[in-house]
């Protein structure tokens, strides 16, 4: 039995027993971690508020290897991130984050980097008084990148050209975007895209996060970025076929 | 282990699928119902297939009852103009034990979760909005989580532009302990929600 320390993000939490709970959390150094977390329920718990979805905390818990769920000792809030249960634009957006991310993240390989991509987003989607979904659409796009599938928008990825037409082709299977004057490899499996998702696109690539929510994309656009964002990641990963917040995202 | 009776070993299997007991504690009470006299055995037994068979839900609230509509809800002493919304019929026998509360309740049977897939169409929200016409006041008395959250922002947002007031329960630190302890979560929802003096 070992004692660990890490940074963590609430990713998701159950009940459990009488007074206890489950998180689910991605952890800076260990991956996704289940941890049991005993009396959180109570209202004398020593956790207080510090284990709701989206918390970044500073967990101390007890591993034992081949034990599925670990035993929290202890957690601080290093932030809670509260602007984001204060409003559903902001709410829904943020769990897709988190379950997108819980279902990407397997076993307890260290992902510092996809880490950084959650909190940083998290802390926009918190602070931000405008456009919540740019959060998303942020991550998701980033996300495509930092697991090697960056979805190229810039030029043309048959022809080259940087893209200058009004109309422009994603290709699903390749996950390519392509230029009007390009044949598309095969009808039913491409997206007609505008000018302006396809400028999204190139700029959610190459966006450091500060300002992403200042970007003005029409609604219309928004919701195309967001599909071809949604096909792309989906062909390359299966966990992602059919997600629990999709319909929340829809409705609102 | 191997009992030398299957009655007993039957009835340890089935106490121990209750919440919160294990092999151990079920054998505990089956060797004390062993003990006990045949009229109260018989008593326990009965009241297990009553709760079974007599309680139903409040037609109107939703709560647990034998009588439809229940005895809440038929009472002509309580606030009609009031309702209290909580998550589980249990929450009902916790504001009632304040003694403290004179208005009607909802129980919505659940809590909005997006992340598990749980959404208004699952929960008691369209009867509940039925209800608050005649109302003035509607409390969330949810519990304070992220679920929690979810459904009062949403109730909220489906009663906006209607003529009554809503309000939550408040968040903060529990009576008794010490501020010191608290974690920023709640000290912040504390602060955020705190009620003018003077
Ligand atoms: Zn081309
Ligand atoms: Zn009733």
């Amino acid at each position: 039995m070992a004692i660990r320390q890490t940074e963590a993000i609430v990713l998701k939490t159950m009940t459990y027993g009488e007074t206890s709970k489950i998180l689910t959390v991605l952890s800076k150094d260990h991956g996704k971690i289940s941890l049991l977390a005993k009396g959180a329920r109570d209202t004398k718990s020593k956790y207080g508020g510090s284990l709701e979805p989206f918390t970044h905390i500073n967990v101390v818990y007890y591993e034992k290897e081949g034990r599925e769920l670990q035993y929290l000792s202890e957690a601080s809030v290093l932030n809670g991130f509260l602007g984001i249960p204060c409003s559903l634009e902001r709410l829904y957006p943020a769990m897709a984050v988190l379950e997108v991310c819980s279902r990407v993240v397997h076993g307890n390989e260290e992902h510092p980097k996809l880490f950084e991509l959650v909190r940083q987003t998290l802390e926009g989607l918190s602070k931000t008084s405008k456009r919540p979904m740019n959060g998303l659409l942020y991550f998701m796009a980033q996300l495509a990148s930092l697991l090697g599938y960056r979805l190229e928008a810039e030029r043309c990825s048959h022809c080259l050209h940087l893209m200058e037409q009004s109309n422009f082709k994603f290709n699903v299977e390749y996950g390519r975007v392509v230029c009007g004057a390009c044949p598309p490899a095969l009808q039913s499996t491409t997206l007609t895209l505008t000018k302006e998702t396809v400028a999204i696109l190139a700029q959610l690539n190459k966006s450091n996060g500060a300002g992403v929510f200042n970007l003005a994309i029409s609604e219309n656009s928004g919701r195309e970025v967001f599909r071809v964002l949604l096909k792309h990641l989906q062909y390359h990963l299966d966990e992602l076929t059919s997600l629990n917040t999709l319909p929340f995202l829809n409705a609102s | 282990m191997q009992y030398t009776s299957q009655t007993l070993e039957r009835i340890i299997s089935e106490l121990s699928k209750l919440p919160g007991i294990g092999r151990k504690t079920a054998q505990r009470l089956a060797f004390h119902v062993l003990k006990q006299p045949r009229n109260e055995v018989a008593i326990l037994a009965q009241s297990l297939l009553d709760l079974k068979e007599k309680i139903i839900r409040c037609s109107l609230c939703f709560n647990i009852t034998e009588t439809d509509p229940c005895s809440i809800c038929m009472n002509t002493k309580r606030d009609r103009r009031t309702i209290c919304v909580v998550e589980e019929a249990n929450d009902v026998l916790a504001i009632e034990r304040t003694d403290q509360y004179r208005g009607l309740y909802h129980v919505l049977g659940g809590l909005l979760n997006p992340l598990d897939g749980i959404g208004p169409g699952d929960i008691r929200i369209k009867e509940l909005l039925e209800r608050v016409d005649s109302m003035q006041e509607v409390i969330l008395a949810i519990n304070p989580n992220v679920s929690g959250d979810a459904t009062i922002m949403y109730i909220a947002e489906k009663l906006s532009g209607l003529p009554v007031k809503i309000s939550r329960i408040a968040r903060g630190i529990p009576i008794g302990s010490d501020l010191e302890f608290a974690d920023m979560t709640t000290l912040t929802r504390a602060m955020e929600g705190r009620v003018t003096v003077r």
